[in-house]
């Protein structure tokens, strides 16, 4: 049987799970076991870049999963913004799961099968999310994520940690419960589908004070893409495990979430239809204040996770604002967005593993010095905040760009300048870290240094590395994305 | 409903089987009641209640067949023609609890034997599973019968068993004493109140049968007789429904009684009265008539929100497990009331699909905590610690039970809720959408709870329950409860045949005129 | 509707509102009262008085009936029951309940409110007079020959209804079992023969007008409740009222020969299985109608050249079921309530 585009998007689920009964099976066997997590990764990664080849040619692949009750099914169809998510999911999945070996060994954590094996069907369920061909298929999928990220948040299963889990799950499951579900099913009541559709659903078939209360349902039931005021489950979800909050807070989750919000905005409403809805433009008001507030607060944080927790709020509300704002180009922006800011994020995130685990340091004020001693690490940390913050020629200088640039209608001038303000507190909050690292003097006594494992050393650097490639190579991606925001995308 | 789907086992069945499966299908429960209680040997009883309860499965799926092919079955007792003899009606509404009931009554034998044997005294478990299999058969009667009296008869039955089988509780806990004389006194006003209603209408109609009473009232209109017919009977069966306010028995019965007979009624009791209850409104009584309207619309539906609302929140506040999943079900009930009170077809649907899959998750909740409770004497939320460890599969199938109870996609439970939300907003009652949702959320709470104190709190380490035990459920127990767990998500992935039924009852009831 | 019905007030009507304003009197006095011993003889009153009452409104099976359950067993066994507890009922708080007045209000009011559209009692024209009632008149005589038409709508037409009756009854019987227990069999061959005598002695000093008219009286009650049982088809009576008379009979000789002598006689293992046996019976006849070819309880099948004498069979051997089971579970709660303590002690009389 040789490959076609719909068995792809079929292994997009099988091969994550036939990875977590093999993660299951082989629990006895550590070695083995993360052979198992390896291998699926580099599956997963060869089927994804198949796929996108293929979308990248014209192909529209579909897949009707199931046929369920009351006209609804459980429907695959990979566009270009859902292949982009996919490959960055299942490229930056594989990194983080070399990274979760050294991680995990290093820190000699308990229930380590556990913790592979919803590794494993949280992917699936990014998967599900990214190839989702309408928005009934990607809420069940994005509950999935829920769920299976659950066990990792609460990982260290003592009382903090429970309280994070306890956190993270309420809010995340109250919001797409209580929001997005009607969300939902007024959109299925209100058009008879949910399907996803080039140049909105529904566009021009409700009026816009309903479309404007849908929105608001959407916005704020998508808990994952964390807009103030629901933005709390994140920083309390950094009680997990590094290679968790790497792959929730880059990767997975709240890639998840801001995806779900382009979708929603690209395909249910259609860009044309926001921008003629008054609550687009106060909820882009509401991304852009949480994008200062939070970079404000990411300041006052000492505990590095934290202020990259802060930091990434900010960040995914760029994207919001891109998908409020909705021109092609800021919506553009925002979808670039997703991909750069995952690259730079995940290195962060890695780098910050990578100190705790060598040194078990987790406060920014404890970091003085330590660039000399861990080069790589602090320097593969340099790259991403520098990426983070906008800097060329580093990957996320894009987005940035492209959203400004989208943002030059006389009424969505002001979130330029909230977009600026923003950048200029990433430098603030950001930059200090390496740079005190390489030119602090280490207030702590020399003892014997213990190196940071070389699994949690090399996976920040190839990402870091990532992020300085990813900016020429903006051009194949630019035309991969573009037909979502000039013609619609489906075809 | 679809007809290509009618199995053709019907054709190799003898004719006089499928022609009887009706009376069959509660005479042989009936019966096997009394003979349960002259063969006085614990197992032997059950070896002989499960063969029954099997039997009687048989024959619902053999009715289930015939009403897919001919849409409804009559049968009359004695030959005797209605409106003078009694008959049985099958159609898809109550072939749904029909079903369910049968079904639930062999998941819950096979469960039942280890917690019987633990729980009630040698001597009395015969007599013990002879009330199991008459509570069934009055559950039965009830959902099959046509005739209106013939219901209050069988609401006797199984209310009177059911009093008998919580009382059973009291050799663990003497509270189950007070309990089931509590649910004695409200559940015997509440037959009181039904048996006025079912005279109310027989003056006004001076006939029995269903479906005759139905034709009768077309006849002869409303009057003040029917309408306080009406009241007298939603207000007797909503006392068995459990209906808000009427549920302060439900709780305590729950809690105290015996494990198995926890899940049983669980998941069949407040489900067939609540059947009772939509066959009297939308099926006996008009449908549509200005009086019923505005005491679904005025009277039911603010009641079921309370229930939703206010008993979600009890919930959050029991410590107690059992006490905990009983005002999560008056909650749960709730949903299924306001799907009635819209009185529209998807509304009934909905509450209908609901009341199946809530059966099954509740049923498999109940059995979990049975379960629980027969290894570690489980009981209070804080009891649950660890058991995610030390019964990984038992405590799994609980999750995914408890997941359905939220009504989170990939469960069974999504399915009520959704539907529910739909007709809610096709309706126009936006309010009802509202608080179904904000009844979802406290679930989530109340659901986390247990499942985070079950997964994440290191077991205790007192005596017989340290770290390294793996305490090893009894399989015959195991068996149903991780079917159950599978039916919850089986029926996300293929909601058709209990959508199927659901929608068929609510063409019954609305489409398709007089039942 | 027919002239006649509107007269204002006639005998019957006087007598009615006699009985009715009795029953008032006699319902407030039991709420009042706080001997136990009073408030169950009273609520035998009641039960007199409206199984009278039910006589002047022509319905004499319902009398008979009320007259065997409320006057007869169901004060005996609350004797029984009163027995293990106080003579007297404890002082209740004195509470408003407020909620409880509301609702019986409530109920009353909607009661209130039906009658007005209520047919007038005795119109023929009524729905319940008129319809199936009626047809029920036309069609036992030719249907299944029994004179007495309730006899045959119990047992025959609605005769399904009855057999869950009956095992209404059984189930409250298992409860009994369940929750009380029987208390086991005799315990006469246990006791020293001294205990024996010395009980015996007791009782045979004692009450010797009781022994002596309860010896004469309990032949009479039993053959009374065999011609209620056989005399059903004909007039008021039937297997309920039977067996509830024969089961008095035997709590009558356990109240004066002791409880031991009355396990002895009629053992509670033989009761447990009567109370099952008389639902068997019952749906025996009804099984064996299926393997017949006919419907569940389609007597015709009994004689199929004459399906009236099926009928009658059939009715007949239901009716046997109903009386094995009544007799047997009134036995059981009786011996259930009774086993609570060991004997009915002398002084309690």
């Amino acid at each position: 049987m040789s490959w076609t585009p719909e068995l792809g998007l079929l292994l997009l689920l099988a091969v994550p799970l036939t990875g977590a009964v093999g993660v299951l099976a082989l629990s006895r066997w550590p070695n083995l076991r993360e052979s198992a997590t390896l291998l699926t990764g580099v599956a997963l990664l060869a089927n994804v870049t198949l796929l996108v080849m293929a979308v990248d040619t014209g192909a529209r692949p579909t897949l009707t999963l199931i046929n369920m009750v009351g006209g609804l099914s459980l429907n695959f169809t990979l566009e270009p913004l859902g292949a982009v998510f996919a490959a960055l999911a299942s490229a930056l999945w594989l990194i983080n799961s070399l990274y979760s070996i050294g991680y995990m060994r290093g820190n000699h954590a308990q229930d380590q099968t556990r913790f592979y094996l919803s590794f494993t069907i949280a992917i699936a369920a990014a998967m599900g999310v990214a190839a989702s061909g309408n928005m009934f298929t990607l809420f069940v999928f994005y509950e999935a994520l829920t769920l299976s990220t659950y066990p990792l948040v609460t990982h260290n299963g003592d009382e903090k940690a429970r309280r994070g889990g306890r956190i993270y799950l309420s809010i995340l499951m109250g919001t797409s419960i209580g929001l997005f579900l009607p969300a939902v099913i007024a959109t299925q009541v209100l058009t008879g589908s949910t399907d996803f559709m080039a140049g909105g659903l529904l566009a021009g078939s409700i009026t816009p004070a309903l479309a404007s209360v849908l929105l608001i349902l959407y916005v704020f039931g998508i808990g994952k893409a964390a807009i103030m005021p629901v933005q709390n489950w994140l920083p309390n979800a950094m009680v997990a495990p590094t290679p968790v909050s790497a792959f929730l807070h880059a990767v997975a989750v709240v890639k998840a979430g801001v995806f779900t919000m382009l979708k929603m905005s690209v395909y249910i409403f259609g860009l044309d239809f926001m921008r003629t809805l008054p609550a687009a433009h106060w909820l882009a008001w509401v991304a852009a204040i949480s994008i200062v507030l939070a970079s404000l607060i990411a300041l006052s944080k000492d505990n590095l996770k934290e202020r990259l927790a802060y930091s990434t709020i900010s960040q995914l509300s760029y994207i919001t604002l891109g998908a409020m704002i909705a021109t092609p180009l800021a919506a553009l922006g925002a979808a670039l967005h997703i991909i750069m800011h995952a690259w730079g994020k995940i290195t962060l995130f890695m780098c910050a593993g990578a100190i705790y685990t060598a040194r078990h340091i987790t406060n920014v004020s404890g970091m003085k010095g330590l660039g000399k001693s861990m080069p790589w690490v602090f320097g593969a940390f340099l790259i991403g905040s520098l990426s983070i913050i906008g800097l060329p020629p580093l990957a996320g200088a894009w987005p940035k760009l492209m959203l400004m640039m989208g943002a030059t209608d006389p009424i969505n001038r002001i979130f330029i300048g909230a977009l600026i303000v923003s950048s200029l507190l990433n430098v603030a909050y950001l930059l200090p870290i390496p740079v005190r690292a390489f030119f602090g003097k280490p207030d702590v006594k020399k003892g014997k240094i213990p190196a940071a494992p070389r699994l949690t050393v090399i996976p920040p650097v190839l990402t870091a590395a990532g992020t300085i490639l990813l900016f020429f190579a903006i051009g194949p991606i630019l035309d991969f994305l573009r037909p979502v925001f000039e013609s619609g995308g489906m075809q | 409903m679809n007809a290509s789907f009618a199995p053709d086992f019907l054709t190799w069945l003898p004719a006089w089987l499928v022609m009887q499966s009706a009376a069959l299908l509660v005479v042989m429960p009936l019966l096997s009641g009394p003979i349960a209680l002259v063969l006085s040997r614990g197992r032997l009883a059950w070896t002989w209640a499960i063969i029954i309860s099997l039997a009687t499965f048989a024959m619902a799926l053999i009715l289930y067949g015939q009403v897919l092919e001919h849409g409804s079955v009559e049968y009359a007792f004695g030959d005797w023609a209605p409106p003078l003899g009694i008959t049985y009606n099958i159609d898809a509404l109550n072939m749904l609890i029909l079903l369910l009931v049968a079904g639930m009554g062999v998941l819950s034998l096979f469960y039942g034997l280890p917690s019987v044997l633990r729980e009630i005294a040698p001597k009395d478990q015969a007599a013990f599973f002879a009330a199991f299999m008459l509570c069934l058969t009055g559950l039965l009667g009830v959902a099959i019968t046509g005739d209106a009296f013939n219901v209050f008869v069988f609401l006797e039955i199984s209310s009177i068993s059911t009093y008998v089988l919580i009382a059973m509780g009291g050799r663990q806990d003497r509270r189950a004493l007070t309990a089931s004389f509590h649910y004695l006194i409200l559940g015997t006003i509440g037959a009181t109140f039904f048996v006025i209603g079912i005279g109310l209408l027989y003056m006004a109609t001076g006939t029995l049968n269903m479906a005759d009473i139905t034709a009768q009232l077309r006849l002869h209109g409303d009057d003040r007789v029917v309408r306080a017919a009406f009241a007298f009977i939603v207000i007797g069966l909503g006392l068995k429904t459990a209906m808000f306010p009427l549920h302060t028995w439900l709780p305590n019965a729950y809690a105290y009684s015996p494990t198995v007979v926890g899940a049983f009624l669980a998941s069949t009791a407040t489900k067939v009265a609540f059947y009772a209850m939509v066959r009297f409104t939308l099926g006996v009584f008009l449908p549509g008539s200005p009086f019923s309207d505005a005491f679904l619309g005025l009277v039911l539906a603010p009641m079921a929100v309370a229930a939703m609302v206010i008993c979600s929140v009890q919930a959050l506040y029991q410590t107690d497990l059992r006490k905990l999943l009983a005002y999560s079900s008056v909650a749960q009930l709730g949903y299924m009331l306001l799907g009635l009170s819209m009185g529209t077809m998807a509304g009934v649907s909905a509450s209908l699909l609901h009341l199946f899959n809530h059966a099954l998750l509740k049923g498999g909740l109940f059995m979990g905590l049975g379960i629980f409770a027969l290894s570690f004497g489980v009981r209070q939320v804080q009891d649950l610690r660890g058991l995610g460890k030390t019964m990984p599969v038992a405590a799994a199938a609980f999750a995914i039970c408890g997941l359905s109870l939220i009504g989170v996609p990939l469960t069974a439970g999504f399915w009520g809720k959704y539907f529910l939300i739909t007709a809610a907003l096709e309706k126009g009652w936006w309010w009802a959408a509202t608080a179904i949702l904000i009844s979802s959320v406290l679930a989530i709470f109340y659901v986390g709870r247990m499942l985070e104190t079950m997964y994440l709190q290191p077991a205790p380490k007192t005596k017989g329950r340290s770290k390294k035990i793996t305490a090893k459920a009894p399989l015959l127990a195991l068996i149903p409860l991780v079917l159950l767990a599978v039916a919850n998500v089986w029926f996300f992935v293929d909601a058709s045949l209990p959508k199927g039924l659901a929608d068929a009852a609510a063409n019954v009831l609305f489409g398709g005129g007089a039942p | 509707m027919n002239g006649e019905f509107l007269t204002p007030i006639d005998a019957f009507t006087v007598i009615d509102l006699v009985f009715m304003m009795m029953l008032v009197t006699v319902g407030i006095a039991i709420v009042r009262l706080k001997d136990l011993f009073a408030i169950v003889m009273l609520s035998g009153v009641y039960s007199l008085v409206s199984a009278a009452w039910f006589v002047s409104l022509d319905a004499v099976d319902v009398a008979f009936t009320e007259a065997a359950v409320g006057a007869g067993i169901a004060t005996v066994l609350m004797l029984g029951a009163m027995l293990l507890t106080a003579r007297k009922a404890a002082p209740a708080k004195p509470a408003r309940h407020w909620a409880a007045l509301i609702i019986v209000c409530a109920t009353g009011a909607a009661l209130l409110y039906a009658t007005v559209d209520m047919p007038s009692f005795g119109d023929p024209l009524s729905a319940p007079n008129a319809y199936v009632g009626l047809e029920y008149l036309k069609q036992t005589g030719p249907d299944t020959g029994v004179p007495n038409v309730v006899s045959a709508i119990l047992a025959s037409y609605r005769g399904y209804d009855t057999f869950g009756e009956t095992t209404v009854i059984l189930t409250a019987g298992l409860g009994v079992i369940l929750i009380l227990g029987l208390g086991g069999p005799a315990r006469r061959k246990k006791k020293s023969v001294a205990a024996k005598t010395a009980a015996g002695k007791s009782l045979s000093s004692h009450h010797v007008v009781l022994r002596v008219v309860s010896k004469l009286m309990i032949p009479i009650i039993i053959v009374y409740g065999a011609y209620v049982q056989f005399h059903g088809d004909f007039g008021p009576g039937g297997g309920f009222q039977a067996g509830l008379i024969i089961a008095s009979s035997i709590v009558l000789y356990a109240l004066i020969f002791g409880i031991d002598a009355a396990k002895e006689a009629v053992p509670p293992s033989l009761v447990r299985l009567g109370a099952a046996l008389g639902v068997l019976i019952y749906g025996g006849v009804g099984v064996i109608n299926l393997l017949l070819g006919g419907n569940f309880l389609s007597y015709n099948t009994l004689n199929p050249a004459h399906p009236t004498h099926g009928q009658e069979l059939g009715i007949m051997f239901v009716e046997i079921g109903v009386l094995v089971t009544v007799a047997s579970v009134m036995l059981i709660i009786f011996y259930g309530f009774t086993s609570r303590q060991p004997d009915i002690s002398d002084k309690d009389w």
